[in-house]
């Protein structure tokens, strides 16, 4: 389950930090990339809080 | 500016500062007390990433490109994202098998092939010695910017790279063991992360705040300078979209697999747990040091109106405007952040140098003495060397390319191993031969489109020269192999790499065999197995020997001390070593030297010197051919296996589902675990209201703490969610095993008791009509010859009038003797009569015009709704009596008067008489003996009690049924069924 999390949030973040979804904000750029940044950090933040201990590596 | 002496100085303090704070770190861990083994340490130091090409070289990337230099630092932030999948992974093995560097890393995966792990580290020395040398150019450069001339400072540099040289040898050199991790260091590190991070912010916010009137104010300056195409990507910018992708992907996988970050991140691990917080902590440093990158850089076009020194705005900035305090703490910024970067990374491809090209080579003259201190003191030379390679670039070749330059074919250099890892850790087919040739083809496509246009460029290459005719050539040009023009040169780059990486990987995988030794490994790695797991039938000597061979590489305490700590761990006691003990100590061993001298030489010197003899290699070839074959078997077993597993759930569910009974498992806390249709049919509640809710709230008929009386058995009377009631008999059974709870199988005999108590009934009845058929002959005819004499006496006249008074009396006592006696009769029926065809409604208009002017039906109102019905076989005067007697029974219970409904229809097969009244009502203990013979509740003046009782016979007789219903209180309801048939 978690695997699949892991790698959905990594889709995600490859969709939002490429084209053609950047082109949508080309005129809001660094405000977007700033934005999105911040935000995928503070989902990682909360991802990893749900970790569990048993999880072995994939 | 600075005189040359007060930045040595400076320098100086500063490298002193961080040797006391590795050795007071590394003091701290001696006592126990580690100050380092922590998440946020460990964070930190994983910014070893971010090198003075961070510091000074992405202002310039985006002073002169726009934002892709942001692709460096968002790709690590999306890897990061997959890091508790992969790293750990990677973690996990490495810990495992004592695995200390990327090249013994991919090395062990492929087989432990010497070859392999010297390819790769030539490929990584050769990649990464360029960026050694940016680091270095960086800090002669700003040295030269702060001490405002340019002598002295490539003898700083020669200086600085010396003292770095030591300091990487005092804290990551001493022993040998380099899988022990190197507490000390790892915390300067972090403690330079730090620093270089409050340094490039303090700047930032001196340019932003101290030069601008904010980040808006910087935006809306650039806007009207011809500068304003860096904001943005794609058309009319610095950069393509394919350009920032291709950017992000080679930054995701420096992330992986620079030596320096693979060292950080995997050999100094102390703990998963940290990685937990790594993950979030440090994409959030990397977005804290990027904050203020475009401002600086924007800032720095605006004031100075030309991109030429943007590489070194975070110092000139400062400097020009009067700050040189500032500019001094922005140089010891990016000093740290050049330093720690040379430390680590010397530190670690020293490692890989050692392991697999200098002690391949020591190993082949055996007689050498004195080992242990040789390879030491090598070690020493060869971090020292590896620092001066730099140095050398630096001088004499890194003048030609930015700092961006450099970093960036650094980071498509290590991308040529990400192939080999990746398809390693998820592929068993990948092997050695595939991964060598992936490699191979990798770095030539590497060296081709990336470093030889660069030399060219620089002019070291002459494109006139021999290779003009390459260049100039339409499929073999650098810049647009095969044809393919249009692309970015990292693009390009990446794109012909990676696509020949990996289909040569794939394809000679493919079409070549694994050896044994690849097969092992190719589990241990895919299945994250432990050595352990897959045993060796292999004879070690003793301990003795294991010790000296152990004590030759590592220093005879160091192999004392370690295979005493080993044994102390396992509770091995000296006195009693079984074979297998001593093949755990010599694995043991094994992984011991494999942290010295990587896992390729340690297997090597262990396998064939020591212990294996050709008998037991082909031992160890049998069982790597059993232990293969046994386990595809047990997957393939496993496979069937799950297979039945999931026929026997699907059969046993179905069984559980189609049975009558109800079946609910319940858990500890008494949770509906399960719930079947029967269960849904006998309570009204579903499946999916009732899972997960408490069984208390379900069944609240259960009587409270069933569950800790130790009940295994009871019958309940709840109340169906339509409001009926029903009997439920259940049995509860404990769950023993994991799983504890408890399993409830239910069953509803409502009607079941209901056609007991009718069976019961009709017994009785029978026996009771026997007996009055016996009694009723027996008194009959007597009390005939009575009756008879009576009337003859009364009959004579010459009889006195108490005579005939007594005879009168005597006759009235007959009579009713005798009206007892046909009631007798009619209840056992000893008088059977003709059934003929008729409709009810006439039986019971004929009842009821005969009670009509009953005086004492006056008070009540009788009506009726009766349905035309087909006509049915019965005995009219039995069926008049049935009514007759229930009319009546209900006037009893009206003694002040009330409404008698009757009513007749036809429902499915059989016509239903309802007669009602609003009488007093009957309570549950009379209903149960009211159709009884000689039950009455009016007293013995009154009646014989047998009337309800010849209904009910009457009734049976003619295949019907009668039911009460009735409440005290509610009046009462006979309901008679008499089926069509009759």
């Amino acid at each position: 389950m978690q695997k699949a999390i892991w790698t959905f949030l990594f889709a995600l973040g490859i969709i939002f930090f490429n084209w053609p979804f950047m082109s949508i904000f080309k005129d809001t750029m660094v405000p977007y990339l700033f934005l999105v940044w911040a935000i995928f950090i503070i989902i990682l933040f909360s991802v990893t809080t749900q970790i569990k201990r048993d999880d072995r590596g994939g | 500016m600075f005189s040359t002496w007060s930045l040595f100085s400076a320098i100086l303090l500063y490298l002193l500062v961080l040797f006391l704070i590795a050795y007071f770190a590394e003091r701290q861990e001696k006592k126990g007390k580690s100050i380092v083994s922590n998440p946020y340490v460990y964070s930190l130091s994983l910014a070893v990433y971010c090198t003075s090409w961070t510091f000074y070289g992405s202002v310039g990337k985006a002073a002169y490109e726009g934002l892709n230099f942001l692709t460096t630092y968002i790709g690590p932030t999306l890897m990061a994202s997959l890091w508790w999948i992969i790293l750990r992974k990677i973690i996990i093995i490495a810990k495992e098998n004592r695995i200390t560097n990327i090249a013994d890393f991919i090395a062990f995966r492929y087989g432990k092939s010497i070859g392999l792990s010297a390819l790769v580290t030539i490929v990584a020395v050769i990649g990464i010695t360029p960026y050694l040398g940016l680091q270095l150019k960086a800090i002669i450069t700003t040295f030269s910017i702060l001490s405002g001339k340019p002598e002295g400072s490539h003898f700083a540099g020669w200086l600085i790279a010396l003292m770095l040289g030591v300091f990487a040898i005092i804290f990551g050199a001493r022993r040998l063991d380099a899988s022990e991790r190197h507490g000390g260091l790892i915390f300067a590190i972090a403690f330079e992360s730090a620093i270089k991070l409050f340094a490039f912010i303090s700047v930032g916010i001196f340019v932003t705040y101290g030069l601008f009137d904010g980040f808006r104010d910087i935006f809306s300056q650039l806007k009207g300078t011809p500068f304003h195409y860096l904001i943005n990507i794609g058309d009319n910018s610095g950069v393509s979209y394919l350009e920032w992708f291709s950017l992000t992907v080679l930054s995701m996988m420096a992330i992986l697999f620079l030596p320096r970050q693979f060292h950080v991140a995997v050999v100094e691990n102390s703990s998963q747990e940290h990685l937990k917080k790594a993950i979030w902590l440090f994409p959030l440093y990397l977005f804290l040091i990027n904050i203020f990158v475009l401002p600086i850089a924007y800032g720095g076009l605006i004031l100075n109106k030309t991109p030429i020194g943007a590489d070194f705005f975070v110092l000139t900035l400062p400097l020009k405007q009067g700050r040189p305090m500032l500019a001094l703490l922005a140089f010891i910024g990016g000093f740290s952040a050049a330093t720690a970067m040379i430390i680590v990374e010397s530190l670690a491809i020293s490692t890989m140098v050692m392991n697999s090209l200098v002690m391949p080579a020591l190993f082949k003259l055996k007689d050498m003495k004195g080992f242990y201190h040789l390879i030491l003191n090598i070690k020493r030379l060869v971090i020292i060397g590896s620092v001066f390679l730099g140095y050398i670039f630096a001088i004499y070749i890194g003048e030609f390319y930015s700092l961006v330059d450099i970093g960036l074919k650094s980071f498509e250099a290590v991308t040529i191993f990400a192939p080999s890892i990746i398809f390693g850790l998820y592929w068993k087919g990948a092997n050695r031969k595939g991964a060598t040739a992936g490699i191979v083809a990798g770095f030539i496509i590497w060296v081709y489109t990336l470093i030889i246009p660069a030399l060219t460029r620089a002019g070291i290459i002459q494109r006139d020269g021999a290779l003009g005719l390459l260049f100039h050539s339409r499929l073999l040009n650098p810049d647009a192999l095969f044809g393919l023009e249009g692309l970015d040169r990292w693009s390009h780059s990446l794109f012909w790499g990676l696509l020949l990486n990996i289909s040569i990987l794939v394809g000679v995988s493919l079409f070549t065999k694994q050896s044994e030794s690849e097969t092992r490994q190719s589990i241990i790695f895919v299945d994250s197995l432990v050595p352990s797991t897959l045993s060796y039938p292999m004879r070690p000597r003793s301990i003795k020997d294991i010790e000296n061979l152990l004590g030759q590489y590592i220093g005879p305490q160091e192999a004392e001390e370690a295979i005493n700590a080993f044994m102390k761990k396992h509770s091995i006691n000296k006195e009693s070593i079984t074979e297998d003990v001593l093949i755990k100590i010599r694995e043991e061993a094994e992984r011991i030297l494999s942290g010295a001298l990587g896992p390729s030489m340690s297997s090597l010197i262990f396998n064939d010197i020591m212990v294996v003899s050709p008998e037991e290699k082909i031992k160890l070839s049998q069982s790597l051919k059993e232990i293969s074959q046994s386990l595809r078997l047990s997957r393939k077993e496993l496979a069937e296996a799950n297979r039945q597993l999931a026929l026997l759930k699907e059969f046993s569910e179905n069984i559980i589902e189609s049975i009558p009974l109800g079946v609910a498992t319940l858990d500890e806390s008494l949770r509906v675990r399960y719930w079947n249709r029967a269960m849904e049919k006998i309570t009204g509640i579903t499946k999916d209201e009732a899972l997960n809710m408490e069984a208390d709230l379900l069944l609240k008929c259960l009587e409270p703490d069933i569950f800790s009386q130790q009940r295994t058995e009871g019958e309940f009377t709840c109340k169906r969610t339509a409001g009926t009631m029903m009997l439920l008999k259940g049995h509860f059974s404990k769950l023993t095993g994991r799983k504890k709870g408890y399993v409830l199988v239910f069953e509803d005999i409502t009607e079941k008791k209901k056609i007991e108590e009718e069976l019961f009934r009709a017994t009785k009845h029978a026996s009771i009509g026997r007996l009055a058929a016996g009694v009723s002959h027996e008194i009959g005819n007597p009390l005939a010859s009575i009756s008879s004499l009576v009337q003859e006496l009364l009959s004579e006249e010459n009889i006195s009038d108490f005579t005939r008074e007594a005879l009168i009396t005597i006759n009235q006592h007959v009579s009713r003797i005798a009206r007892i006696v046909k009631s007798l009769g009619d209840f056992a029926r000893l008088y059977p009569r003709q059934k003929i065809p008729l409709t009810l409604d006439e039986v019971i208009e004929n009842t009821i015009n005969l009670i009509r002017y009953d005086k004492h039906f006056r008070k009540i109102s009788i009506e009726t709704d009766i349905q035309k019905t087909p006509s049915l076989k019965i005995d009219p005067d039995q069926m008049q009596q049935v009514f007759l007697n229930l009319m009546l029974n209900a006037r009893d219970a009206m003694p002040n008067g009330g409404r008698l409904e009757i009513s007749v229809r036809e429902v499915n097969s059989n016509v239903v008489i309802k007669v009602s009244d609003t009488g007093e009502g009957i309570d549950e203990e009379t209903r149960d003996k009211i159709f009884d013979p000689f039950f009455s509740t009016k007293g013995p003046s009154k009646g014989t009690g047998l009337g309800l009782s010849i209904c009910y016979s009457i009734i049976k007789d003619h295949g019907g049924s009668i039911e009460i219903e009735s409440e005290k209180g509610r009046g009462t309801t006979f309901i008679i069924k008499l089926p069509l048939g009759e």
